[in-house]
């Protein structure tokens, strides 16, 4: 079944099955079992939207009709060609919006990504056919970004501030280099694990490594029988301000930040090691934050769950209190009635406030020696790369409150 | 004053029931049923309430087929919105923080109504019901109305919206009254148990179980035939203190700090930022103050206020105070250390946000090697005011 697929991709020009299952990690033989089924690529090519049928037929050098049905009818008679974007399809289902977007405005000419509207917005699935038209190895880039917009980032800062090299850290971290230095830490770690670069990602403000690496034993059931293997894990190293700074996503704890150490020990020249970073906001701004959360006093964030660890009720039990919308009102009856609870901020353990369309959790974290303030942190893996951007901004301009993700790295 | 039309009157306990649950204030509704959904459309018909109509997905649905490997009895709802993105895993249980795809898993999709009491347009009802009754009828305060009925006119107070004082044992005493309440839930418990008191919940009136007139005319009876104790009310609380919450001062968009110069003391919103003691901090905030007075007489732009040099600050300081500073670098320090500690002090003692560089502005400095930088009191967010006394120093 999988060879006749591969056949078929051959025969389409387009890319082997490698590509698709090693650099996209889709399973073929789970796709070719449902593309295989009767009729299954006729109803494909009826889900098809207008513009995603023009778009098609443009990438396959038929001119569009006048209408869509005739474009659906142009579409099936070139079957065996369709079948790269029924993969395409799939490849796109579980994929960041905002990641599709991104790459398609980076790289596709404007005439192109306008053909892909659907109204004020794209219609993804023609980013994507496009995006495959112009270069099928920009799906890797969707691919890894939609990693990027998924997952938490640890804040590690360098444990000292030091010059910068004169070499841009673009420059020196080349692919051979972070090639290197991966194989020399497996070899060094001797526990049969290997680490594969996937891709270096570079933009004005970071340069971005993107690995694979095996994390933890698991096993798989196939055909024949049992096969015993590792569950892969990805390693996202995004260094900030010329490597003074690095995000780190994972699901390993030590492994990431003994490649992003290595990595910028050979860059400085000098062993130095990357900390978790914390920066203190002071209990007077964070008073200050829930006063106008419990007043209900600002547009883009409204209180909706508080819990305190050291409630007023009679023997001080832990208390939440959440609502589907804002606890503001709620929060001062209960002060008014019972006793304070946003009054004391020590006590206070986490909460939860509504922004723009998402739900964010942050945590006060107590630092040692430190008497007035916290660390705050957020669960940023709910929010994609560029809300993130947002809200962090958004907190510190408006509230001065540097809130950092609840990710941590430790050697 | 025209009144609306009003639902069909219907004495049937259910549909009350319906419709004092619809005015409990944020109340939601799982699952309504068409009459429900009726009862619904037919309040927000009269303006008494705000309904949204909602969809929503549940975590763990054994008729999905994306039954969780963990934490099988998870009872998240997880509601759908038009802006969220399936592929971004914008949709999270809000219990469980587990991904789901309601669309792509095609999760089974159920129905809630949540409403919300419009105020104003209870009020104004409730204006057109005691218009109904021909009887004259003034407001006393919002949500209290006294309405011309009996020798001595009946107040008629709507317990969720009306002032304090109307709901206390001596305005009840004093003057015949009838309380309506809008969320009915253990209304009756809520009040004294005192049969003279006379009180409704707002869904029987419009369900016409009660008319207006017959209890504006009870509470006039229980007034003349009422034998009415006196309730010991106690002058002291032994529960929790009252918190009072002084509502937080909102800040100017963009950030603006007033800036105080004394003799020798610098504040930023009231706060004191250099001490008298403090030596050259003050001197050289004055200096950096003078340079803003000057820019600001030539009618400059903000952004074209000018930085002074590091050279420049260190000339004018031995001027001011008549030593000769021959560590250039201590003075950077002073001045640096001085940003962080404004920065600092605004944080702790008013917790508001400021930058380090929003009173004092390090700027790069044009015609210097490019390792040098200049100073200035930062044009973008300082508004210098007179200094005031200590007393009336705070920002208000």
């Amino acid at each position: 079944m999988k060879r006749a697929l591969s056949e078929a991709l051959v025969a389409a020009g387009a890319p082997p099955p490698e590509f698709w299952e090693n650099d996209l990690e889709m399973g073929l033989e789970h796709v070719c079992a449902m593309l295989q089924e009767e009729d299954r690529m006729e109803a494909w090519v009826d889900k098809r939207k207008g513009n995603q049928a023009k778009v098609l037929l443009k990438n396959l050098g038929i001119p569009p009709g006048a209408s869509t049905r005739k474009n659906k009818e142009a579409l099936r008679s070139c079957n065996g060609q369709i079948l790269q974007y029924a993969l395409v399809d799939y490849f796109g289902k579980r994929k960041s919006r905002q990641a599709v977007i991104d790459v398609a405005l980076r790289i596709l000419e404007p005439e192109d990504s306008d053909e892909c509207r659907a109204g004020e917005d794209y219609d993804v699935k023609s980013l994507l056919y496009a995006l495959y038209r112009r270069d099928p190895m920009s799906l890797r880039s969707v691919f890894h970004l939609d990693k990027m917009h998924k997952c938490g980032f640890a804040r590690m800062v360098l444990d000292k501030n030091i010059r910068r090299p004169e070499q841009p850290l673009a420059e020196f971290l080349s692919a051979a280099f972070v090639k290197n230095v991966l194989r020399e830490y497996d070899a060094e770690r001797t526990d049969g694990r290997s680490s594969e670069l996937k891709d270096i990602h570079v933009d004005a403000e970071r340069c971005t490594i993107f690995i694979r690496r095996a994390e933890r034993p698991e096993m798989i059931v196939g055909p024949s029988g049992v096969q015993h293997g590792y569950r892969p894990e990805w390693i996202i190293l995004s260094f900030h301000d010329g490597g003074k700074r690095v995000w780190i996503a994972s699901v390993s704890v030590a492994v990431p930040l003994q490649i992003a150490n290595r990595l910028a020990q050979a860059y400085f020249r000098q062993p130095r090691e990357y900390l978790n970073e914390s920066q203190v906001v002071t209990n007077k701004q964070l008073e200050r934050l829930f006063g106008l959360l419990r007043d209900g006093a600002i547009d883009d964030l409204a209180l909706v769950e508080l819990t305190v660890a050291s409630s007023p009720l009679e023997g001080q039990p832990k208390l939440t209190i959440a609502g589907a919308e804002g606890i503001g009102n709620a929060i001062a009856q209960f002060e008014r009635q019972v006793g304070g609870l946003l009054s004391n901020v020590d006590h206070i353990e986490a909460f939860r406030v509504a922004y723009r369309t998402k739900r964010v959790h942050l945590k006060l974290e107590s630092l040692e020696n430190v008497e007035d303030g916290f660390v705050v942190r957020y669960s940023d893996g709910k929010l994609n790369a560029k809300e993130r951007k947002q809200f962090e901004e958004y907190m510190e301009k408006e509230h001065g409150i540097i809130a950092l993700s609840t990710e941590k790295r430790f050697k | 004053m025209a009144s609306s039309p009003c639902p069909r009157k219907s004495d049937s306990n259910d549909e009350r029931e319906q419709i004092a649950r619809l005015l409990e204030d944020g109340s939601v509704i799982d699952q309504p049923s068409p009459a429900v959904t009726e009862l619904a459309k037919r309040l927000e018909g009269l303006g008494l309430i705000k309904v949204a109509r909602r969809e929503y997905v549940r975590c763990v649905n054994f008729h999905d087929r994306d039954i969780p490997s963990r934490d099988r009895s998870c009872s998240g709802k997880i509601y759908l919105d038009d802006r969220l993105d399936e592929g971004g895993d914008d949709y999270r249980c809000p219990a469980c923080n587990r991904v789901v795809y309601p669309f792509r898993h095609r999760k089974g999709r159920f129905k809630d109504i949540r409403s919300n009491v419009v105020s104003e347009s209870v009020l104004a009802y409730l204006l057109r019901e005691l218009a109904e009754t021909k009887a004259t009828v003034k407001e006393l305060a919002r949500g209290a109305y006294r309405a011309d009925v009996g020798d001595l006119g009946v107040a008629v107070c709507i317990v969720d919206l009306c002032p304090e004082k109307f709901l206390a044992h001596d305005w009840a005493r004093s003057q015949p009254t009838c309380y309506i309440g809008v969320n009915a839930r253990r209304l009756r418990e809520r009040f004294l148990d005192q049969d003279w008191l006379v009180r409704v919940p707002l869904s029987e009136i419009i369900t016409g179980v009660v008319r207006l007139p017959d209890l504006l005319q009870k509470a006039v009876d229980a007034s003349r035939t009422a034998s009415v104790p006196n309730a010991s009310v106690p002058v002291f609380s032994r529960g929790a203190p009252p918190i009072v919450n002084d509502s937080v001062p909102q800040l100017a968009t963009p950030r603006c700090f007033f800036v105080e110069l004394g003799l020798n003391t610098v504040r930023v919103n009231g706060e004191v930022i250099v001490n008298p003691q403090a030596g050259p901090r003050y001197h050289i905030f004055r200096i950096l103050l003078k340079r803003f007075f000057d820019d600001a007489a030539e009618g400059r732009a903000a952004n074209a206020f000018r930085p002074m040099s590091l050279q420049d600050i260190v000339d004018a300081l031995g001027e001011a105070t008549d030593k000769y500073y021959e560590d250039v670098e201590g003075v950077r320090r002073t001045i640096n250390r001085l940003q962080d500690d404004i920065e600092r002090t605004v944080k702790q003692k008013l917790g508001q946000p400021i930058d380090r560089d929003d009173i004092i502005q390090t700027c790069p400095w044009k015609g210097q090697g490019k390792n040098d930088f200049g100073y200035r009191i930062n044009p973008m967010s300082v508004v210098i005011r007179a200094f005031r006394n200590t007393d009336t120093a705070n920002l208000s």
